[in-house]
């Protein structure tokens, strides 16, 4: 038995929506399913589990019907859904009084029910999310039947609003494979035998690195679980350390050499380092480069920060120097260091350097 | 410290100019364009020795500004000074790129080369120093407004180790300018209006939408069965009225008064058919002329009368024949005779069923030439039975159109009921789906929001840590004179009141690093002082800056033409104050005769040197 573990479609959902690449993201998530159900037809895939938030909102009747057409598209996977804290439950909500396809089961309840899949000997447990948030610890009440059969416990949550739970608990519950979703990253246990998916595709420009789904087998009573990349785009952190020498000329050129502008990566830019403080480093420009969502700028201006905090205590870099330096603890440490960088640029500005303007 | 001797090779317009200086004051006199000017830069370029800018900044710099205007590769020059009873000899050779500087010192009798990381000159004596204290260039009128906030920002800078010259009034305005071009970046709006769209979304919880009644679709389906039905039922009345209706046409067109004058036609027409048919059958084909049967029958009258005659008088064998004649001609007689009486009858029949007919002809079928045959009378008849069986099929028509009404009203308001029910659980679902429109809307513009929201609170940390620098450089600036503010205003308040003649009692400065000059126990704000006593004020402070910073070691002054604006008596006053109260050198660069007049009237010894 051959089976696909996702969640988190977001179906409707549009990153970077402000963005050039927004339309084409939002294109790539609303082509997730589609792309999803041609895969498990071509794989001949016997079990498609979708744990939790589908859809980015409780779905409308239209948006019900354009996933009943692709569900209506598989040949012979059977698919086990579940609502989570995006497409949640409202009693007598379009999702919650919908038919699903025959070949759809759909667990819309909010306490664990079971799907039997009698022909391979397993059974799927799952529940739905009634609610944007699911704080209680439900890991007590999940412990996997012993009857015999495979048992799979499909699991939406994973943070402290939703379903908190520790994934050693997680193991003791004793389930033969334990779905999750929630979490856009994917991530598996130790022991293989609890896997989050993440997104099929990248939701935010937070969401780094390779995004896919769960391809995993059910062969004489035991699972065995490979991950499979999905998304053709990725969101990636770039991160620059800035030097006293680097021109922003010279950043522009270093960007576009390192970056792919073929609309498979978006990036993230991470400035640190020191800069030359004459130098502008116009992060509006650089947005307009074309294929970078934020830039994030960590780099301070290389000012003789260390000469200035050794000179006597009466000069007033120095004072300033010691008045913003944070203490390691310090919960505004980061106000400060800007504060500081603000008050030795605005201190700077005004200066008059010897053999030129004097004072009348 | 004192300047012992100074040697300019060659240093803008000057040339080869050796000069020996002493102590107290020495005036060095010439017209304009002489060198004075050129002479006191060379010196500080001398003293500090000089960089060379790179770029943009070279243009005006001070080297590029003196380079010689002959034989450059002599820029420079040599100057001696003196300190602490050492002699510091220091050769800079500006020709050179970068410039070279060759230091000595001479001590004791012994002379030895001054390594790079040595500081001959006085501590924290920098060419920025230099120029704003020792250095007094020709004073402005007076009176700008800038002059107390530079003197208050020197107040900070002149107790700094480097060499920057800072403005921390002007950075205050630098970062309150930055400040308000963040505040453009943010959209307070789109808070408020994702506050307003939680508020919405948590009332619409709250609100929930009116959960569908079970069973809601079923409603549906009954309706719809409903709906068909009573279209069936609609379909069937209209055809059984359009029938109904249709053969009442027919019977009206037939001028047929009532049903009663119908059935009795009708019967008639099936009396007539049949006394028609039997009148045909029996008469028609063989009907001999009438004649002829009378004739026949008076032929067999004497064969009668005969079997008369014969009866009455007995029979006899011979007259058998004749007998059975007579008794035959009777028969045939009788038969003849009652033959030809009933013929006679139903000619008369015939007669008048044949009118009978043709007049009932032609009501009902008026285009007909009617005959009045038998099977005219029974087409008729046919007819006539057809149109009989019309009022019966309308009556049942009409029965079941009535039974179809009944049963019509009663699904009509089955299906109202339906309706109603249906209406009402429609009406749910579309508050539904109008519920889920607005929350979704209310999601849809708040994850709009998101990267304003982002934006806005990035801002407004960036505000946060403008506002700190600026609140930390501010209490730093007035810490910085609560510091060194006190001695410096005692220190200036002697002397503005020396210089003055007593006419001020001296100065203050407010913890904002405001200067007020302070009369008969009155404070007077620069802007209120004269042009002239704003200079003395300037003045004041200056002293007391080079008193404060250079307690111990009186430092050479510098005045270039800076007397321009003071009056003669004034112009006296201060020289007088200088030689009675200052221990260093003093050098006067003037263009004019006044200062020397002055001191000669004064009695004040002087060097002077004409450029």
């Amino acid at each position: 038995m051959r089976f696909i573990h996702t969640a988190d479609l977001h179906l409707g959902a549009a990153p970077d929506r402000d963005r050039p690449w927004g339309p084409a993201r939002a294109d790539a998530v609303r082509q997730s399913l589609p792309r999803l159900i041609d895969l498990c037809n071509q794989e001949a895939v016997d079990l498609l589990l979708i744990v939790g938030d589908l859809f980015h909102r409780p779905p409308t009747e239209a948006e019900l019907k354009e996933t009943d057409y692709l569900f209506s598209q598989l040949s012979i996977t059977k698919v086990v859904l579940t609502a989570g804290n995006h497409d949640f439950l409202r009693p007598g909500c379009a999702m919650a009084e919908h038919a699903f396809p025959a070949n759809v089961s759909f667990i819309a309840s909010p306490d664990p029910e079971t799907v039997h899949f009698p022909q391979w000997n397993l059974d799927v447990t799952g529940f739905s999310y009634y609610a944007e948030q699911l704080r209680r610890d439900l890991t007590a009440e999940l412990s996997c039947p012993q009857d015999g059969k495979r048992h799979i416990l499909m699991l939406h949550g994973g943070d402290k609003d939703h379903l908190p739970f520790k994934p050693s608990a997680l193991q003791e519950l004793g389930w033969d494979y334990i779905a999750l979703g929630h979490i856009h990253r994917p991530s598996i246990s130790a022991d293989g035998r609890a896997a989050m998916p993440g997104s099929p595709e990248p939701l935010d420009r937070n969401e780094t690195g390779p995004h896919g789904f769960y391809d995993g087998s059910l062969t004489n009573g035991a699972f065995s679980l490979s991950w499979r990349n999905f998304s053709d785009f990725e969101y990636t952190d770039l991160k620059i350390n800035l030097t006293p020498e680097v021109s922003f000329a010279s950043l522009e050129a270093l960007l576009r050499r390192r970056m792919k502008n073929d609309g498979s990566e978006v990036y993230r830019l991470i400035l640190s380092g020191r800069r030359d403080p004459a130098t502008d480093f116009d992060g509006e420009a650089l947005l307009r480069l074309g294929c970078i969502s934020e830039v994030v700028d960590n780099s301070q201006p290389d000012f003789p920060w260390e000469e200035w905090a050794a000179r006597p205590s009466h000069d007033i870099l120095a004072r300033l120097t010691a008045a913003l330096t944070p203490a390691e603890d310090d919960p505004e440490a980061e106000r400060k260091k800007k504060a500081l960088v603000y008050a030795a640029e605005a201190l700077l500005s005004t200066v008059k350097r010897p053999g030129g303007e004097v004072l009348r | 410290m004192k300047i012992k001797h100074c040697s300019v090779y060659r240093f803008g317009k000057l040339k080869d100019k050796d000069l020996e200086f002493k102590d107290g004051i020495t005036l060095i006199q010439g017209p304009n364009e002489s060198g004075k000017t050129t002479l006191h830069t060379a010196i500080a370029a001398l003293l500090f020795g000089v960089e060379r800018n790179r770029g943009r900044a070279a243009a005006n710099d001070t080297y590029k500004a003196n380079l010689p205007w002959t034989e450059p590769e002599l820029y420079g020059g040599s100057i001696d000074w003196e300190r602490g009873g050492s002699r510091i000899h220091a050769v800079r050779d500006l020709a050179k790129t970068p410039p070279r500087s060759f230091l000595s010192e001479t001590k004791d009798g012994r002379t030895r080369d001054i390594k790079e990381n040595e500081q001959p000159l006085p501590d924290s004596l920098t060419p920025y120093l230099f120029y704003n204290t020792l250095s007094f260039r020709q004073m402005g009128s007076g009176l700008e407004s800038g002059m107390a906030d530079e003197l208050r920002s020197h107040i900070i800078n002149l107790q700094g180790s480097g060499n920057e010259s800072m403005d921390v009034a002007a950075a205050l305005a630098d970062l309150k300018a930055r400040r308000r071009e963040l505040q453009k970046g943010l959209r307070e709006e789109a808070e408020a209006e994702n506050t307003a769209l939680d508020q919405e979304l948590r009332e619409l919880e709250r609100a929930g939408f009116q959960t569908l009644p079970d069973g809601w679709s079923e409603a549906g389906d009954a309706l719809r069965r409903q709906d068909a039905l009573a279209q069936k039922m609609t379909a069937e009345r209209d055809q059984l009225t359009q029938d109904i209706a249709r053969k009442k046409k027919i019977l009206s067109e037939l001028k047929i008064q009532d049903r009663e004058v119908l059935e009795e036609d009708c019967e008639k027409a099936a009396v007539l058919t049949e006394q028609l048919k039997v009148y045909e059958a029996d008469y028609e084909p063989d009907m001999p002329a009438p004649g002829l049967v009378r004739a026949l029958s008076y032929l067999t009258l004497p064969f009668m009368l005969l079997f008369f005659w014969q009866i009455l008088n007995g029979l006899q064998y011979r007259q058998y024949l004749r007998c059975a004649i007579g008794v035959v001609g009777l028969f045939v007689t009788m038969l003849i005779s009652t033959r030809y009486a009933r013929r006679s009858d139903a000619l008369d029949a015939q007669k008048q069923n044949k009118e009978l007919l043709i007049r009932m002809l032609a009501v009902y079928v008026p285009d007909h030439e009617a005959q009045g045959t038998a099977k005219e009378a029974e087409e008729l008849a046919a007819y006539l039975e057809r149109i009989k069986g019309l009022y019966g099929e309308i009556e049942q028509q009409e029965a079941a159109r009535e039974a179809g009404t009944a049963d019509l009203v009663e699904v009509l308001s089955r299906r109202e009921a339906l309706s109603r029910r249906m209406e009402k659980e429609l009406s749910v679902k579309v508050r539904r789906e109008q519920w889920e429109a607005r929350v979704r809307a209310a999601l849809d513009r708040k994850e709009q929001l998101k990267p304003v929201l982002k934006e806005n609170a990035r801002l407004k940390e960036e505000l946060a840590a403008l506002d700190l620098a600026r609140s930390t450089l501010s209490s730093l600036a007035t810490g910085v004179y609560s510091d060194f503010g006190a001695p410096l205003t005692a220190e200036a308040s002697g002397i503005f009141s020396q210089i003055t003649g007593g006419h001020y009692d001296g100065v203050r400065i407010s913890d904002k690093l405001e200067i007020f000059a302070v009369q008969q126990g009155r404070l007077v704000a620069p802007g209120a002082l004269s042009g002239g006593t704003m200079q003395q004020l300037y003045f004041a402070f200056r002293m007391a800056i080079i008193r404060l910073l250079w307690p111990d070691e009186p430092m050479p002054l510098f005045f270039d033409d800076a007397f321009a604006y003071y009056d003669k008596d004034r112009l006296a006053a201060l020289l007088k104050w200088l030689h009675e109260n200052y221990k260093g050198q003093i050098f006067l660069f003037t263009c004019q005769n006044r200062e020397g007049e002055l001191l000669e009237e004064a009695g004040i010894p002087f060097e002077k040197i004409d450029l």
